[in-house]
């Protein structure tokens, strides 16, 4: 089949979403199709360059160019899946999240709201044609049944390396990777390290536009014996900090999916998360694969202490979280035929 | 390998960046964005460069070029191909005869060759003019005057192309600066080089000299055991006391390899003939227990080469043997005795009670402390049957020579343990039937010829036995120890 699949670029910033959109094409050309990439080029300011690009794309027939008709379309991204096709099939890693979950954060609320309504009409309108609609997680599946009343069925994808990881007697530290950034929400552990009563490390990888003011936190905390800022470490890094870590701390606010979770699995590392991180929640089983704590540093503290006075426990968890990943059935192979299916 | 709390984060993550390194990956870490390089070959401003291939050219652009890449891009501009020999020489020959490059350009563009490929060179009009009126005689000076004034006007670079100009120079400057740092850190490179290569120089010096001491060292081994082999060839009774020193062994101390070869050293030039010994040693099995009486277990303590082990043997006794010095230890066990590199107390130790029929020490007591000896005669009492002996052979003090002198010849003697300690040790160990066997004498040549008193004190004294033996049994009927007796 020849396929399209469609996302956005916004050039020289590269992430998640690049190995999320490139593995998929990898996985489709596995299978056997022609497969070419559509990319959109997005920035988030102004709104109004972000209203232009959502005309541009529901005004797209991409059902054939040049008397090359295309099979089928898949779209991952906003406004991406705009275009118009017979057999479009969406697979939403995210929808533009300033404008729903995240609305209320946002500084000037009132101008933005008929940027939002607009936003949201597009999405309601966009969405109802797509042939299937499939999202990257139950966590933005259900926010596209809350905000847009879509339902859509969560579709899992392995993180990238998903064989490389592995699991080693752990060191007495506990990992934290991501951007640092606001949403993933460093100062919670930061501020853990605190109250903890173990004599536990924590490890923050990563680099992020928060660096200076998590590295102040630490500072003024007179925390730099305990909280390490680890900035870009290589992949071989990753495997390893993952391998010997006591356990793995994730607890961003509302997570689409997280490849961090499904990691720490792979690595057979219990997960501590926090009941408003999203994604996480998907995976951890509390007290089996990890703990579930509210945002708050003494309760994250309280998982970590009892995680280092039981360590026994701890590897038993980060067990029971591998067993768990697999009986899963995440594979890539399985995202290419649910995507594709006919049925 | 545990990371615990007392390590800093900073050394945890070292910790774990050196496990990293040791993984294998295919894919490495994304690279730092660094500028791309400017390729070598694009240098600006290079006289031998061509232009790049267009429609329509203005006559300027030739202008820079030397005379020989002037030609060359013309070709390679309006006829599409590089000059051949004759024509490059030939318009070579011109420009230096002082035809304009316009004359030249305008040929060629003109040529039937050049048609094809439709090329333009713009500012070409006036040459055309020229040429034309030039045909006209009349009007020819005028023409050649109009001309000029058209070439001052019209060659007068344009501001765009001060800037271009002024642009490839500054590029021309930086491609130089360029290539200027490229061979300063290239010849710092090759300084770095031939310093480090006078160093290796230095290093293999030294190592040489190392390796030649080393290798004069060597030599100085070799010589000196060569002489040692020399020493140790076979060679009969070089001490003139041979038969008064001791078969067995003592353990040498601290285990000194040096001093374990001197000792066997020592005994092989000091000992007797293999047969002197077994005969000398043939009567001891007399007092022993018949080996199918109850155990047939005999320990000998300092075993030496095992002469008395394999007598036993024959005898249809069970051995074993404790010998200190491993070279004894591993003679005797290349003969097939079972001999052990072990303490004599802590083996004893492990034996069940009343487990042993004999257990025989030939001239080692007096390489031990005292202490050493007690602990051994009384753990012996419980490790030996009922009627089980306990021998102990040692130098005899009574004969003067031997307690002044001889029993000095060998340096791993403590002191001469007088026949009246021995007695006492085995009454107070709870033997019976203590029996003091003096040996060896002094041969009756030696004795000083006589029967007064003085004569048979002084021959008694300085001639009598060099050699006396401790024969202690346990008491035959122990009731206590009865139950416990192993039946071999």
């Amino acid at each position: 089949m020849k396929l399209l699949v469609t996302a956005c670029q916004v050039p020289f910033i590269h992430g998640g979403a690049d190995y999320h959109i490139d593995g998929l094409t990898t996985a489709l050309r596995r299978a056997g199709h022609q497969v070419e990439q559509v990319r959109f080029p997005f920035k988030f300011t102004p709104t109004s360059s972000i209203e232009a690009l959502m005309r541009h794309c529901e005004q797209q027939d991409f059902s054939a160019f040049n008397g090359i008709e295309i099979d089928k379309v898949i779209s991952l991204q906003f406004p991406g899946y705009g275009v118009r096709h017979p057999d479009h099939r969406v697979w939403i890693m995210h929808q533009h999240r300033a404008v729903y979950e995240l609305f209320e954060q946002q500084p000037n609320r009132e101008r933005l709201r008929p940027f939002k309504d607009e936003v949201t009409a597009y999405d309601n309108r966009v969405l109802a044609r797509a042939a299937r609609l499939f999202a990257n997680s139950a966590t933005v599946a259900r926010r596209l049944r809350r905000f847009n009343g879509l339902t859509a069925r969560p579709l899992y994808h392995p993180p990238p390396g998903a064989e490389r990881f592995y699991c080693a007697p752990p060191w007495d530290y506990i990992f934290f990777p991501s951007r640092l950034e606001t949403l993933k929400r460093q100062s919670l552990l930061i501020e853990a390290a605190r109250h903890l009563d173990a004599p536990v490390r924590i490890i923050l990888g990563g680099t992020g536009g928060q660096e200076p003011h998590y590295r102040k936190q630490i500072e003024q905390a007179g925390l730099s014996d305990k909280v390490l800022l680890t900035g870009r470490f290589s992949e071989a890094e990753k495997y390893t900090l993952y391998a010997r870590a006591l356990a793995v701390f994730f607890g961003p606010f509302e997570e689409d999916y997280g490849y961090i979770t499904l990691e720490a699995m792979l690595s057979a590392k219990p997960v501590i998360t926090c009941t408003d991180s999203g994604g996480p929640l998907e995976f951890v089983r509390d007290g089996e694969t990890g703990y579930i704590c509210p945002p708050e540093p003494e309760a994250i503290a309280a998982a970590i202490d009892t995680l280092y006075h039981n360590k026994n426990r701890a590897i038993d968890m980060g067990q029971a979280g591998r067993a768990h990943y697999h009986q899963r059935n995440i594979s890539w192979s399985q995202v290419v035929s649910s995507l594709l299916a006919d049925n | 390998m545990k990371k615990d709390a007392t390590q800093t984060p900073e050394q945890l993550l070292a910790a774990i960046r050196a496990e990293a390194a040791t993984l294998e990956l295919k894919t490495q870490p994304e690279p730092e964005p660094v500028p791309a390089p400017l390729p070598e070959s694009a240098d600006a401003g290079d006289a031998t460069a061509l232009l790049p291939r267009k429609q329509r050219y203005h006559y300027r652009e030739f202008i820079p070029f030397s005379e020989e890449a002037f030609i060359h891009n013309a070709f390679h501009c309006i006829l599409r191909r590089e000059p051949d020999p004759t024509g490059l020489a030939d318009y070579l020959a011109r420009l230096r005869q002082g035809v304009a490059r316009p004359t030249i350009l305008l040929e060629l563009s003109r040529c039937e060759e050049a048609q094809p490929h439709g090329v333009t060179i713009r500012g070409l009009f006036a040459y055309r003019v020229f040429h034309k009126l030039q045909r006209v005689r009349v009007v020819r000076p005028l023409a050649r005057r109009a001309f000029s004034l058209y070439r001052r006007i019209s060659e007068q670079p344009s501001a765009d192309e001060i800037h271009q100009f002024r642009a490839s120079i500054l590029q021309q400057l930086s491609s130089f600066a360029g290539r200027i740092r490229r061979n300063e850190q290239s010849q710092a490179a090759l300084l770095d080089q031939s310093s480090q290569q006078q160093n290796r120089f230095t290093a293999l010096q030294q190592q040489y000299q190392q390796l030649n001491q080393r290798f004069a060292n060597i030599n100085h081994k070799i010589a000196y055991q060569q002489q040692q082999w020399a020493r140790l060839s076979p060679r009969e009774h070089p001490c003139g006391q041979a038969e008064t020193a001791p078969p067995a062994t003592p353990s040498p101390p601290g285990g000194d390899g040096d001093l374990a070869a001197f000792y066997v050293a020592f005994e092989d030039a000091c000992r007797g003939s293999r047969e002197a010994i077994r005969a000398k040693l043939q009567r001891w099995l007399e007092a022993l227990p018949p080996p199918h009486q109850a155990s047939n277990r005999v320990l000998d303590i300092g075993c030496g080469r095992g002469e008395w082990l394999q007598l036993l043997n024959e005898a249809g006794y069970v051995t074993t043997g404790i010998d200190t010095n491993p070279l004894m230890v591993s003679s005797c066990t290349a003969q097939g005795l079972n001999v052990l590199d072990t303490d004599t107390l802590a083996w004893l130790k492990q034996q069940p009670d009343a487990s042993l029929c004999a257990i025989t020490a030939f001239h080692v007591i007096e390489h031990i402390p005292f202490a050493q000896l007690l602990r051994w005669t009384t753990e012996a009492r419980r490790v030996l049957q009922p009627g089980g002996v306990l021998i102990y052979e040692t130098p005899n003090p009574e004969n003067i020579l031997v307690g002044s002198h001889t029993f000095y010849h060998d340096p791993t003697h403590r002191n001469p343990i007088t026949p009246t300690l021995l007695a006492f040790l085995a009454e107070y160990c709870g033997y019976d039937q203590t029996e003091l066997v003096r040996l060896h004498p002094y041969p009756d040549e030696a004795r000083v010829s006589g029967s007064d008193p003085l004569t048979e004190r002084v021959n008694g004294h300085l001639c009598g036995p060099q050699d006396i033996a401790l024969v202690a049994r346990t008491p035959a009927a122990a009731p206590a120890a009865d139950e416990e007796v192993v039946t071999a």
